[in-house]
C-alpha cells in the first residue's frame, strides 16, 4: 500500500490535539476547568501570581467554554457594586424614624423599671399601634390597668403585706380618708381614660407611661400619708406633694 | 460628615444624625436585606427592623470607622433571623402540590423573558439561583465590597476560608449568567 503524507498529519493532530488531552485527563485529574473557574474569579481580588497566571492561559488557549466564563467574569466584575443599593421610597424613612426617635426626638436610656418596661412593650408592640383598631383596644385596656392601679392602695413589693396589715390595724380611723383617696383616684382614673381615648396610639402609649410613672410616686406618698394616719411618721400634709392641693381643694368643695 | 462622627453624635442623641445615618444606609441594606429574601416586601420589613435593632444597640458599634459593617452584620443577623422564621411558618392556606416550587422560588416564577430584559435582572435572577452560601459570599464581598477581614469576623471564618468561597461563588454566577444568556439578553445589551 503507497504511503499518504496526510495520514501522518491526522495522526499528528489526533496525537498532540486537545481531544487526546481530554481523553487522559478524564482518566486521570479529571477536566481541570473547575480550578480556572476559581482562577478567574480569584483574579478579581488582584493580580493571579506568576505561575498561576501562566497555567491558567495556556488553559484558556484550549478551552473555548472557559473562555467564555472569562469574558462574563470581566463583564460582572464591575455590574456587581452597582447592585449594592437598593433605594426604598420615602416612607421606609418615615417608618424607620416613627418607630426609632419618634416624635419626641432621641430618647435617653432609661433607667427606671417603669421606663424600661414602657420601653420594651413600645419595641414590642411597635408595629400594632399604628392601627386604629389597636388604639382602641389599647385604650380601652390602658384604662382599666390605669383605674386599677389607682384603686390600689396597697402599692407593690417585699411590704404589701406589711402595709396591709397596717391598713387594717387603722381600721375606722382611715376608712373615712381611705375612701375620699379612692375616689380621687377613680375620678383621675376616669379622666384620663377619656384622654387616652382621644389621642393617638404612639401619644395614648407615652402618657400611659407617664401616668404609671405618676402611679408609682402616689403610690408611696399614699404610704407615707397612712403611716402618718397610724402615728407612726411625722404627718406630712397628705398622701403625696403633688396631691395636697388637689385633695384638700375636693375636700372644701365638698 | 464621616462616619465616626456621625455615630458619635448618634449616641449622643442628635437626631438629625441618626437620620442622616438612615438615609446614608438604608439603600444598602435594603439591598441586603432583598438579596438575602429575593422579595422587595420582605426586604423593607426586615431593613426596617434592621434599624430598629440598630437604633436600640447603638452603643454595640466597637470601631465607628466601620459603622458600615456594623450595619449590614445587622442586617445579616435579621436576614438569617427572618429566613428561619419564615421557614418555620407553615403557609397561610393550603398549597397545591405543583404550586410549592413555585412559591419557594418568586423569582424563577416570573416570566423570563420579562425578567431578563435588564441586565441588573438578569444579575438578581442569577444571584437567587446560587446556593445560598455563594450567594451570601458575593453579596457581601462583591456588591457591598466588604474587606475579606471585616467578611471574615462576620462570618466567623478565617480568610482564607472566605476567599476561597468568594472565588467559588463569582465562578458559579458566570456560570448561572452564561446559561440565562441563552435564553436572555446579552449583558451589554442594555447601558
Amino acid at each position: 500500500m503507497k504511503h499518504n503524507p496526510l495520514d501522518g498529519d491526522r495522526r499528528r493532530e489526533r496525537f498532540e490535539g486537545d481531544d487526546l488531552t481530554r481523553r487522559i485527563l478524564a482518566r486521570t485529574s479529571g477536566r481541570a476547568c473547575d480550578r480556572a473557574a476559581e482562577l478567574l474569579a480569584t483574579g478579581w481580588d488582584g493580580p493571579l501570581a506568576g505561575d498561576d497566571q501562566a497555567l491558567l492561559d495556556d488553559h484558556l488557549a484550549h478551552c473555548a467554554a472557559c473562555r467564555e466564563l472569562a469574558v462574563i467574569l470581566d463583564r460582572l466584575q464591575p455590574m456587581l457594586p452597582r447592585l449594592a443599593e437598593r433605594e426604598p421610597d420615602p416612607a421606609f424613612t418615615r417608618a424607620v424614624l416613627a418607630r426609632t426617635t419618634g416624635v419626641g426626638g432621641v430618647r435617653p436610656t432609661p433607667t427606671r423599671w417603669l421606663d424600661r418596661l414602657a420601653d420594651r412593650l413600645a419595641g414590642a408592640f411597635g408595629g400594632l399601634w399604628n392601627r386604629p383598631r389597636f388604639a382602641l383596644e389599647a385604650g380601652w385596656t390602658a384604662a382599666a390597668l390605669l383605674a386599677l392601679v389607682m384603686w390600689s392602695p396597697l402599692g407593690s413589693g417585699d411590704q404589701t403585706a406589711d402595709r396591709a396589715a397596717d391598713v387594717i390595724t387603722a381600721g375606722t380611723r382611715v376608712a373615712p380618708a381611705l375612701v375620699h383617696w379612692v375616689e380621687d383616684r377613680a375620678a383621675d382614673a376616669e379622666a384620663a381614660a377619656a384622654d387616652l381615648l382621644d389621642m393617638t396610639s404612639r401619644e395614648a402609649v407615652d402618657r400611659l407611661a407617664g401616668l404609671g410613672r405618676e402611679a408609682s410616686t402616689r403610690g408611696e406618698g399614699f404610704w407615707n400619708w397612712s403611716r402618718s394616719l397610724l402615728g407612726t411618721e411625722p404627718a406630712p400634709a397628705g398622701p403625696a406633694e403633688n396631691e395636697t392641693e388637689t385633695t384638700d381643694r375636693d375636700r372644701e368643695s365638698r | 460628615m464621616n462616619d465616626a462622627t456621625l455615630y458619635r453624635r448618634c449616641r449622643e442623641g442628635d437626631e438629625l444624625a441618626w437620620e442622616t445615618l438612615v438615609r446614608r444606609y438604608q439603600g444598602r441594606v435594603c439591598s441586603v436585606a432583598f438579596g438575602y429574601t429575593g422579595s422587595e416586601e420582605e426586604a423593607l420589613d426586615v431593613a426596617q427592623e434592621v434599624f430598629v435593632r440598630a437604633w436600640k444597640r447603638l452603643d454595640g458599634c466597637r470601631d465607628p470607622e466601620r459603622l458600615a459593617s456594623w450595619l449590614l452584620s445587622i442586617a445579616r443577623n435579621c436576614c438569617l433571623d427572618h429566613l428561619r422564621r419564615r421557614k418555620a411558618r407553615p403557609p397561610a392556606q393550603d398549597v397545591p402540590a405543583e404550586e410549592i416550587e413555585t412559591l419557594a422560588d418568586p423569582i424563577a416564577s416570573t416570566d423570563a423573558s420579562t425578567e431578563l430584559n435588564e441586565r441588573r435582572d438578569v444579575l438578581e435572577v442569577a444571584l437567587h439561583r446560587l446556593s445560598p452560601i455563594n450567594r451570601e459570599a458575593i453579596l457581601l464581598k462583591d456588591i457591598q465590597e466588604l474587606p475579606l477581614e471585616e467578611m471574615a469576623a462576620m462570618l466567623d471564618l478565617p480568610v482564607g476560608t472566605v476567599k476561597s468561597r468568594c472565588s467559588r461563588a463569582r465562578a458559579e454566577l458566570a456560570r448561572v449568567v452564561a446559561s440565562l444568556l441563552n435564553t436572555g439578553p446579552d449583558l451589554e445589551a442594555t447601558p
